[in-house]
């Protein structure tokens, strides 16, 4: 480890190189690229169920249709490609496309391709698919319930994961406690979501089969062997390609792989190259998400407050299949159970289950925020109920400085850090004790002012082999090993002299080609600027290896030692050419400013750039132990990094960060809204390599954390249609809602890398909802589950359930065929004709016809059953359907129920209702009814915020023809408008 | 979220503007803005036959002024609304203004496209119906002046028939010693309203109210006015802002969905309705003094 | 008046940064495509296609406006500027773009050149905004990776050199 004092380039707060062409429309993104001449376009049928059969797909109308190449279904790719493996062998099978069944909202189940984009979605419309619904399981803790349906039937059960760990003697703990504290929480589901989206060019060639793909796949390059395994070919036939830009990812663009091998399946099939650019509802519904989780957790505690054991049962939600690399959200904090605390004895009981929701992934944090919640939660709560101050709690459990390296009990080996000083000095950055006194003032004049804060340990370059924690001993056993943590980095200079250094970190974003440029630099002693770094990685020309790609911070831990090293070995080479040149001794030369020059006194240089020509050049005439050209490969592996052992200790990361975030916020009475106040944020991240783009890293998690906490939720409805599927649902911070923050650092360098750098990048997203929901919990005396949305917080301050839809509640037993979003209501009209007239009317095919908005075809099947053809319009929005509708228990002329569903362009819905007359003054008759629907597809979900208003609206409808000739009164003053309206000229 | 084909015309005057929609009916769809339309297009929500692009009609983006108020025709964008002074004479729409979508899409959105889109929750339906003002609908059988409240059915519902334009929406002055408000909650700055609320009043030289209208947003199918009739006459105190809150909790039935439950909408409905009526009076109260 | 069957593809014709450019699209295509995939001007950015995230903000007559939510048909014969307009060349940033750089304002870049778009007419509108005020305009623009803190101030920097303050 170099100490940053000697560099010139690293830690300074450099401008970075990326941004000229980013800032001038000049970068390159995976939209941009046309890397081949007859590219087409594909669209891609997804689900409209959360959970059906597929009974039959018919695209016969959408092959014909203009433009279009062709349509691949599950079946093909069924046919052309083997299921995608995860590291638990798993009965069920995953493909990138549904086959037989489809298990979540969105889910793909047909590719269009043709020669744009535009008309491969008309020709979406023009396939036929005919399901057969089954009951959705949406709720993870349903999904537990051996009563449920079961989403995959080889497997029997929706819990595909379970695995018990002990570590030291939590019974003893817990037995011996003074105080045992518990908290619960369900962690909702979030989504990275980068701005933007996944894009796929995928290209088969035959003879020998190969397949080239395009794609903002940012990695672990360990689903590469998944997908060739997919493909069926070598992995050298499998090469992926990066574009030189990525528009974000903090994840969830690892997510991207099951689409590379559905466009690459799709490429062979039809003989065409084959572009797919995901949209944003696309991305909403089907791309990927971070899992959520059900947590108990309980704490023994002694009375001076000493955190004694932990019990962890812990129940994720990987979505509809088990997708590489989950369960790994699960493990990934596996190794530091114990947090920042000083806690040996701990039980955890995981378990997995699969729902009707979209498979999971990395997104920022992975697996970190839904860990420290329930942690840091449970450490207020014991806080509160001991009397002790929430950060002297902290203070009294953490690591103490004197005690790193520090070996924790399941496995992590934590290798610096000053846990006390970064609290004090977060408590510094957010003024603690000034907030403690406005605390009082703000109480005392009734205002609901509360503090938080969250601790947590950042861990950074994941080992490899922590996801085979998962596998029991004797599992792994059979299985091959995994450990480990390399990057590599490859550093030439080029005949003229110019030096290129390629990593294939495949960043997306974060501003890799600028560090490796500064480390680089110091270690030649050349001005960064004439340093040509490669960041994207093309797995045919370039090294890569199973961990290469952007994820677990490892670009600062790991990728950069390995350009030190490449460097250092590039340099000790010019100081042997310079040596000679020069006719000095090699440790007698140093390279600074571009040139290498003597540190004998005698002050005579030779120009790097020369020097390194020469290998070239003048090949014959080098030094012994210098060979021709300069490429040097360099690889950085940690050899700390080994597989679980028997006991299941996994070190599970290479580094670990540390950090502390304290705030305050103000909770308004009137609606729940929560306004920070204070944020103070304190890092200890080692060395910055580059202090401009560590503050960056900061202020963005935060933004992901305070999103999470405050807003964002890929929420589903009980019946699996997804709610947050577009940006005006799935609440994304925007600058106005961003908090001032105060951001410091301490540093404790690592020794486990050549640059001591601890890694950072998750950061506040894994512990600002924490934080955020302490101080809350702290301002209204409740706990409030996340995201606190003005709602929930005023829900709970209100002792209601929190959330303001049904929450997550069983779907019906006997499934409804056609459930969905659900909306109820219930009116009154009164008609000017007595009930048995009115009661004729209502059981007359024709006076139903004209009655119902929009009817083109009413028939009777006798049995008031009858079916229909009904275009359905609001605004335009609508589409024709197919309604059956039923009527019973007739009690003439004074009720009757019905029933009925229809399906249509836009969706689906079924619903029943309760019709009852009676007779009224003056020979009237009083109509009431009441209705409970649900609607589920697409404009269940998109439309959501206005299905109840539509439906209203069209029973009003129903009645202002129904009673148009009759005449009448209804208890809406929309009724009159409407019969206004159809008075006046229309329908 | 490309959209499916349409034909497309564009009328450079009303006239055949009305023409278009005369001819096309239920097929043919006006663009103004396109900032609701554009979205329902490319998520094929809608799939208009022939789009009608009014952007070009001479003269449609005029504000007219005279005695009785303000003319805002169909193309008038709301930042150039938000800028005019002429609607200095009607403060109601500018306080709403900013509250609608952000400074990008005020750029290019209309006044006349939201009312005419009717969007539940939209803010400018809301001032327009408490500002008593109305829609000026043309077609090939003529004009026809619709009072917002008549306007105004349902969920993008409203009086408006296939082959009419909105080729102009009316705002009354405010009178003398009156005082309007606008206010609202939404989850994030530009959003959508949870709930809206708007108020216009005016005093008599005592300080009486002579007239009240208030209004909510985002709590039904469409704005709604809360029947304030019997508070003409009172002076303004804290028990009549506490009559506001109460009769604006009863008047609506709002609807639960993923951002907030009905109970949650009526409580905020009462205190944003008394918080906009507090604010009106105020500032009626200190035009009056200013008189 | 002026009718183009849904199916029919007529040249349009924009000045796009200064310089008469001309183009096929069909009435239904979406000016955001037609300048990337059209006219090859990728340097607008498509991110969501519903008008929320500002990704496609460009200039239009001077306006900062969604090219998700128009159609190339609508600006046949008008100004549009892009962010490739903006400097001459990448080794001459305007101020804007060079405070971008200085505060680190991007990361990805993916949302920077609507929100430069939009900055450039909100600036010109309002020479010395508050922080406030420059917040209220970034509302309309989603930024995933910066936190907004660093294009926060980059333009209150450019704002307080263009102000002399
Ligand atoms: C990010 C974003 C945020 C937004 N936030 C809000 C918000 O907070 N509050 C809010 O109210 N709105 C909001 N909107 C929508 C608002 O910006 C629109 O301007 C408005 O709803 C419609 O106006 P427009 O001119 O764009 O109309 P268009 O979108 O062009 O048209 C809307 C509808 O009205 C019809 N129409 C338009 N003009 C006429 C006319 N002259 N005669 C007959 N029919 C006509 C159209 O056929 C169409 O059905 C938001 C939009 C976006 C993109
Ligand atoms: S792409 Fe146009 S606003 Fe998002
Ligand atoms: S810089 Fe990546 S979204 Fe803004």
């Amino acid at each position: 480890m170099s100490s940053l004092e000697e560099n010139r380039w690293v830690g300074q707060a450099t401008e970075r190189r990326e941004d000229a062409a980013l800032l001038t429309g000049n970068a390159r993104f995976i939209d941009d690229l046309e890397p081949i001449a007859g590219i087409r376009h594909a669209a891609i049928l997804r689900s409209p169920h959360a959970h059906a059969r597929i009974l039959r797909i018919d695209a016969t109308r959408a092959e014909q249709a203009p433009g279009v190449t062709g349509v691949v279904t599950g079946q093909d790719i069924a046919q052309l490609s083997r299921p995608l493996a995860s590291a638990l062998k798993l009965a069920a099978k995953y493909y990138p496309c549904a086959v037989g069944k489809v298990r979540y909202f969105g889910e793909p189940v047909a590719v269009v391709v043709a020669a744009d984009r535009y008309l491969a979605e008309d020709a979406l419309a023009l396939i036929d698919v005919e399901y057969e619904p089954l009951p959705p399981v949406v709720d993870p803790k349903f999904a537990l319930d051996p009563a449920s349906a079961v989403l995959h039937d080889e497997v029997g059960s929706n819990v595909v994961h379970r695995r018990t760990f002990r570590y030291g003697d939590p019974e003893q703990a817990f037995a011996t406690a003074q105080h045992i504290f518990s908290y619960s929480n369900h962690h909702p589901r979030v989504h990275s979501t980068p701005i933007e989206t996944y894009g796929v060019i995928a290209n088969f060639e035959r003879a020998p089969d190969r397949y080239t793909v395009w794609s903002n796949f940012q990695g672990p390059f360990t689903i590469h062997p998944v997908m060739s395994a997919a493909l069926g070919v070598p992995s050298q036939r499998l090469r992926l390609i990066s574009p030189p830009a990525s528009g974000g990812s903090f994840g969830i663009k690892q997510g991207v792989f099951p689409y590379i091998v559905l466009m690459a399946v799709v490429s062979r099939k039809l003989g065409v190259p084959v572009k797919w650019i995901e949209d944003r509802l696309e991305h909403l519904a089907a791309s990927s998400s971070a899992t959520d989780r059900l947590t108990d957790i309980e704490g023994a505690f002694s009375d001076g407050g000493e955190l004694l054991g932990l019990r962890l049962r812990q129940t994720e939600n990987v979505g509809a299949y088990m997708r590489a690399p989950e369960p790994a959200s699960l493990y990934r904090m596996h190794g530091t159970l114990n947090g920042p605390y000083r806690v040996r004895h701990i039980a955890v009981e995981n378990a997995a289950v699969v729902t009707n929701q979209v498979p999971t992934g990395l997104n920022r944090g992975f697996g970190a925020p839904q860990y420290f919640y329930p942690l840091e939660r449970l450490m207020d709560v014991a806080a509160d109920k001991l009397g002790i101050d929430k950060a002297d709690i902290r203070m009294r459990n953490f690591i103490r400085s004197d005690e790193f390296p520090y070996d924790c009990p399941s496995g992590s080996l934590l290798d610096s850090g000053n846990y006390h000083n970064t609290l004090a000095l977060a408590m510094n950055a957010a003024g603690y004790a000034e907030l403690l006194k406005e605390r009082d003032t703000a109480r005392a004049e009734g205002r609901l002012f509360g503090i938080g804060i969250g601790a947590a340990v950042e861990t950074s370059g994941s080992n490899m082999g922590y996801i085979n924690a998962a596998l029991t001993a004797e599992e792994r056993a059979k299985g091959s090993p995994k450990s480990g943590g390399a990057a590599s980095a490859t550093l030439t200079i080029d005949p003229m002299g110019s030096i290129v250094v390629n990593v294939g970190s495949t960043p997306n974003g974060q501003g890799h080609a600028t560090v490796v440029a500064q480390v680089a630099a110091d270690e030649l002693g050349v001005d960064p600027a004439s340093i040509e770094v490669i960041t994207e990685l093309d797995t045919l020309t370039d090294g890569w290896s199973i961990t290469s790609g952007n994820y677990a911070n490892r670009f600062s831990v790991a990728v950069t030692s390995a350009v030190k090293i490449a460097a250092e070995n590039v340099g000790q080479k010019l100081k042997l050419l310079a040596a000679e040149a020069l006719d000095a001794s090699p440790d007698k030369i140093q390279l600074a400013n571009g040139h290498a020059s003597t540190t004998d006194g005698r002050n005579i240089s030779i120009p790097i750039r020369r020097l390194a020509a020469q290998t070239h050049w003048n090949a014959v005439a080098l030094p012994a132990g210098v060979p021709a050209g300069i490429r040097e490969v360099a690889v950085f592996s940690p050899l700390s990094l080994t597989g679980p052992d028997q006991a299941d200790r996994i070190r599970s990361s290479l580094t670990y960060a540390f950090l502390c975030d304290v705030v305050a916020v103000e909770v308004d009475r009137d609606s729940g809204r929560v306004h920070i106040r204070k944020y103070g944020s304190v890092h200890d991240i080692g060395n910055q390599l580059n202090p401009a783009m560590v503050k960056g890293q900061i202020w963005g998690g935060l933004a992901h954390g305070v999103g999470a906490a405050l807003f964002e939720q890929l929420a589903y409805d009980p019946q699996g249609v997804l709610l947050s599927s577009t940006f005006a649902d799935y609440l994304c911070p925007t600058a106005a809602e961003m908090p001032d923050v105060n951001i410091d650092h301490i540093c404790s360098p690592t020794k486990a890398n050549r640059l001591g750098a601890k890694g950072m990048g998750d950061g506040c997203s894994m512990i600002a909802p924490a934080a955020i929901a302490n101080a809350v919990a702290d301002a209204i005396g409740r706990d409030v589950s996340l995201p606190l949305t003005p709602a929930r917080v005023w829900n709970a301050m209100h002792g209601k359930s929190e959330a303001p839809v049904e929450a997550m509640q069983r779907p019906a037993d006997a499934p409804d065929a056609m459930a969905g979003r659900k909306v109820e209501g219930k009116g009154l009209v009164v008609v000017q004709a007595p009930p048995d007239v009115v009661w004729a009317r209502l059981l007359d095919p024709n006076a139903l016809q004209n009655a119902i908005p929009g009817c083109e075809t009413l028939q009777d099947h006798g049995q008031h059953s009858y079916s229909a053809r009904i275009a359905i319009s609001i605004a335009g929005i609508g589409g024709a359907y197919d309604a059956r509708v039923q009527l019973k228990d007739l009690k003439a002329p004074e009720s009757f129920r019905l029933a009925g569903h229809a399906t249509g362009d836009l969706g689906f819905g079924s619903g029943t209702a309760l019709v009852t007359l009676t007779p009224a003054d003056d020979g009237k008759t009083t109509i009431q009814y009441s209705y409970s629907a649900a609607v589920g597809g697409r404009v269940a979900s998109l439309g959501h915020r206005l299905i109840s208003g539509a439906t209203k609206l069209l029973i009003a409808q129903f009645f202002a023809r129904f009673t148009k000739d009759l005449g009448g009164s209804a208890d809406t003053g929309i009724l009159t408008k409407l019969r206004a309206w159809l008075g006046g000229g229309r329908s | 979220m490309k959209p499916a084909p349409f034909a497309y015309v564009r009328p450079l005057s009303i006239a055949e503007a009305v023409a278009a929609l005369g001819e096309h009916g239920s097929a043919g769809r006006i663009i103004a803005g396109g900032q609701s339309l554009g979205a329902m297009l490319n998520m094929r929500l809608v799939a208009p036959k022939v789009l009608v692009d009014i952007n070009r009609i001479a003269g449609a983006n005029s504000i007219e002024k005279d005695r009785t108020g303000i003319r805002v025709g169909a193309t008038v964008r709301q930042s150039d609304a938000l800028r005019h002074t002429d609607l200095n004479a009607t403060p109601l729409i500018k306080e709403a203004l900013p509250h609608v979508g952000h400074f990008q899409t005020r750029n290019r959105g209309t006044i006349c496209g939201s009312i005419a889109h009717a969007d539940p929750s939209a803010e400018l339906p809301l001032a327009l119906l408490v500002s008593d003002g109305a829609v000026e609908l043309r077609s090939k059988r003529g004009t026809r002046i619709v009072a917002a409240d008549d306007f105004l059915v349902s969920t993008l519902t409203t009086a408006r028939r296939e082959d009419e334009m909105v080729v102009a929406t009316l705002w009354p002055s405010a009178p003398a010693r009156s005082g309007c408000a606008f206010d609202e909650f939404a989850i994030r700055g530009g959003d959508y309203a949870i709930v809206a609320a708007a108020a216009q009043v005016s005093l008599d030289a005592p300080g009486n109210i002579t007239s009240i209208r208030v209004g909510l947003a985002g709590v039904g199918e469409r704005p709604i006015l809360i029947d304030t009739s019997q508070l003409i006459g009172d002076k303004p105190s804290d028990g009549v802002a506490e009559e506001i809150m109460d009769r604006a909790r009863r008047s609506i039935e709002p609807i639960s969905d993923m951002q907030a439950s009905a109970e949650y909408r009526t409580h905020l409905a009462g205190i944003f309705a008394r918080r906009v009526f507090d604010a009106a009076i105020r500032r009626a109260q200190e035009g009056a003094s200013r008189v | 008046m002026f009718e183009v069957a849904c199916d029919a593809s007529i040249p349009v014709r924009v000045t796009l940064n200064g310089v008469a450019r001309e183009g096929l699209a069909s009435p239904r295509m979406q000016l955001a495509d037609f300048l990337r995939h059209v006219l090859r001007a990728y340097g607008t950015h498509v991110g969501c296609e519903h008008g929320i995230c500002g990704a496609c903000t460009v200039l239009i007559d001077g306006r900062a406006v969604r090219a998700c939510m128009i159609f190339a048909i609508q600006v046949d014969g008008m100004d549009i500027r892009t962010v490739e307009g903006l400097a001459a060349s990448p080794d001459e940033l305007t101020a804007l773009q060079a405070a971008f750089k200085k505060h680190h304002a991007l990361q990805c870049g993916f949302c920077t050149p609507g929100i430069l778009m939009s900055c450039t007419q909100f600036l010109a509108e309002h020479p010395a905004p508050t922080e406030a005020e420059i917040r209220e305009m970034l509302t309309g623009h989603l930024c995933r990776c910066t936190g907004y803190k660093g294009i926060v101030e980059a333009i209150k920097e450019v704002a307080a050199a263009k102000s002399g303050a």
